[in-house]
């Protein structure tokens, strides 16, 4: 929403950086009379570098929490930027690029082509400030060329 | 979030590509949240929603524009809402 298109979402995703020794602690801030987590696929996200998530039973919200495993998810949290929120303070979001990096790797897991259509809307933006040469070294090093070329190839399309 | 049970076992070819089709299917535990709720409540949240995500994107620009006034972030959310046609 931040770098692209405008669309609402009643999730949202957060990347962490978790050891299994923190998880019960973790949660214990969101108690079970107010939200939905299961401990054990914590454990198991932490253990494979996967994703569980938390609900609010009451507002039908949900956190997605993706377990840092690959050096796209740790660059996320590297490179994170501090920006405001509505409630006055800030928050840490991903830099454009390492969004980008994220979204390419997972259209290229066999994910949804949401992913594609995000990427190409966040590089069109008239004022979007994004390091494309960045973007397509690290898509490189990554394996996603093949998908940066899709992503080329969509925005000459669109 | 999309996961490997929204594969459909349909494939097409996009960009030259063939490629398996995805959707995005809900959370049962959240349809079920959903379910419960009446009318005015579904109302409610969508608007509550919408505005949170108008200040969100106002809080968001606000810091990566600091330089912006309040009425230039304003303008800038409208116009996205507008799909740029401000």
């Amino acid at each position: 929403m931040t770098y692209g298109e405008l669309r609402t979402t009643r999730d949202v995703d957060v990347v962490v950086s978790l050891r299994g020794v923190d998880v019960p602690r973790l949660l214990a801030r969101f108690p079970l009379s107010d939200y939905y987590h299961d401990e054990a696929a914590a454990l198991e996200a932490v253990r494979t570098g996967g994703e569980f998530n938390i609900i609010d039973n009451e507002r039908g919200l949900r956190i997605d929490l993706f377990v840092a495993d690959d050096e796209i998810a740790e660059r996320q949290i590297a490179h994170a930027r501090r920006l405001g929120i509505p409630s006055g303070g800030t928050a840490m979001f991903s830099a454009p690029e390492e969004l980008i990096l994220m979204k390419m790797k997972f259209y290229a897991m066999g994910w949804t082509e949401k992913h594609l259509r995000d990427v190409a809307g966040m590089l069109d933006r008239p004022d979007a400030q994004i390091d494309e040469a960045r973007v397509a070294v690290l898509a490189g090093e990554y394996g996603l060329s093949h998908v940066w070329e899709a992503v080329q190839r969509r925005r000459q399309q669109d | 979030m999309d996961r490997a049970d929204n594969r459909t076992g349909i494939f097409h070819t996009i960009n030259g590509e063939t490629r398996e089709i995805v959707v995005e299917r809900p959370d049962r535990r959240l349809l079920e949240i959903y379910s419960s709720w009446t009318p005015a409540q579904r109302l409610q949240a969508a608007a509550e929603q919408t505005r949170y995500m108008l200040q969100a994107l106002a809080a968001q620009l606000q810091s990566l524009h600091p330089d912006w006034s309040p009425q230039q972030v304003n303008r800038e959310v409208a116009r996205r809402q507008l799909e740029d046609r401000l």
